[in-house]
């Protein structure tokens, strides 16, 4: 099996059945001319919901670097 | 490989050698022309286009969206023999705020696919992250994927781009470069300086983060400092995660030592490549 195949069983494993061409339903500029949250609402909420730590940022999954250290 | 690192192709001693490809394994001159054609085409769709929704629809590489940037905001590189700083309370709270308008304008489907990428949950999650990225860091166009790959792509640029419509700033952000196997540290930035006109693309999308000391790794490792209006501010509580979108363009600017606040009073000496955006000439607001 192919990544690409591979990646599109693990999408709908996790998303359920994709249409051919969902686009519409992710428009990119719907009514951008408007805020759709208050200055106050957008100063309330400081907690990133994509994020809980910067535990997240790992360096701890292997380590890359592996080239010589000639310094 | 892990998305919170870089490759950067410095491995091409001479613009011939990049142009012939194929050094260390990595055919760069395949790869610059894949992103070059893919340009070309996103061009033309561009030219004929009725709406940049619909050239949204077909394009390869998303856009840029930062119409509302202040360049003068914000954070810029290090100047050499100036001390690299801390994040500001000042610039979270501002990030924070564009992020959350940001986040206000996501639908469910893209919300969902953004957070699963971000913060994956599970290992699946994970394997999606990493296979969408192997994909375009090994020279994957968005075509090559199947229907819901396209779509979860799509889905990750319109966040990213969301977030660059209510950005107003340029941010400064870290990340941490993977040498290519068999290049020592000296190799690699003297060659680097060599060919400074050496521009860089990150294929997939890079997870920075806003603090150099947030960054794992010790002083012998490198480190890029990117200055970028683009990507998406993912920090909070704390934290002040920044994620970049695929194929961002970078150029060379300067590699150096430079002495780091801690945070805690001192500084640390690290080494950092320092590279900036380099802005398409693209079409970013709508045809009247």
């Amino acid at each position: 099996m192919t990544d690409v195949n591979r990646l599109e069983d693990e999408l709908k494993g996790e998303f359920g059945t994709v249409e051919a061409d969902d686009f519409e339903a992710t428009e990119v500029y719907p009514n951008d001319d408007e805020p759709l949250v208050s200055d106050e609402e957008a100063d309330e909420q400081d907690a990133s919901p994509f994020e809980s730590s910067d535990a997240d940022y790992d360096g701890a999954a292997g380590v890359d670097f592996t080239a010589p250290d000639e310094d | 490989m892990p998305y919170d690192r870089v490759n950067i192709q410095a491995t091409a001693t001479t613009a011939q050698q990049a142009v012939d490809g194929n050094v260390n394994g990595d055919n760069i001159a395949a790869r610059a022309a894949t992103l070059v054609a893919a340009r070309a085409a996103d061009a033309q769709i561009d030219a004929n286009a009725a709406s940049m929704q619909q050239a949204d629809a077909q394009r390869s590489i998303p856009r840029a969206r930062t119409d509302n940037l202040n360049e003068q905001a914000g954070r810029h590189l290090t100047d050499p023999g100036t001390e690299v700083p801390r994040p500001s309370i000042f610039s979270h709270r501002t990030n924070r705020r564009n992020a959350n308008r940001a986040i206000a304008r996501l639908n469910p489907a893209q919300a969902a696919a953004f957070s699963s990428f971000v913060s994956p949950q599970n290992a699946r999650q994970r394997s999606i992250r990493d296979t969408v990225n192997q994909h375009f860091e090994s020279g994957g166009t968005l075509d090559q994927l199947g229907p819901a790959g396209r779509n979860f792509v799509r889905r990750l640029d319109g966040s990213i781009q969301k977030a660059e419509r209510e950005n107003d700033r340029m941010h400064t952000v870290y990340t941490r470069l993977n040498v290519p196997d068999g290049t020592s540290r000296r190799e690699f930035l003297a060659r680097l300086r060599a060919n400074p006109s050496h521009n860089q693309t990150l294929a997939g999308f890079t997870r920075a983060n806003h603090d150099l000391n947030k960054i794992e790794g010790n002083d012998n490792d490198l480190y890029v400092q990117i200055e970028t209006s683009r990507g998406m501010y993912v920090g909070g509580n704390g934290s002040s995660g920044h994620v970049l979108p695929r194929n961002l363009d970078l150029e060379f600017v300067n590699a150096g030592e430079f002495d780091v606040d801690d945070g805690q009073g001192g500084t640390t000496r690290k080494t950092l490549i320092q590279m900036r955006e380099v802005r398409q000439n693209e079409r970013t607001t709508a045809r009247q």
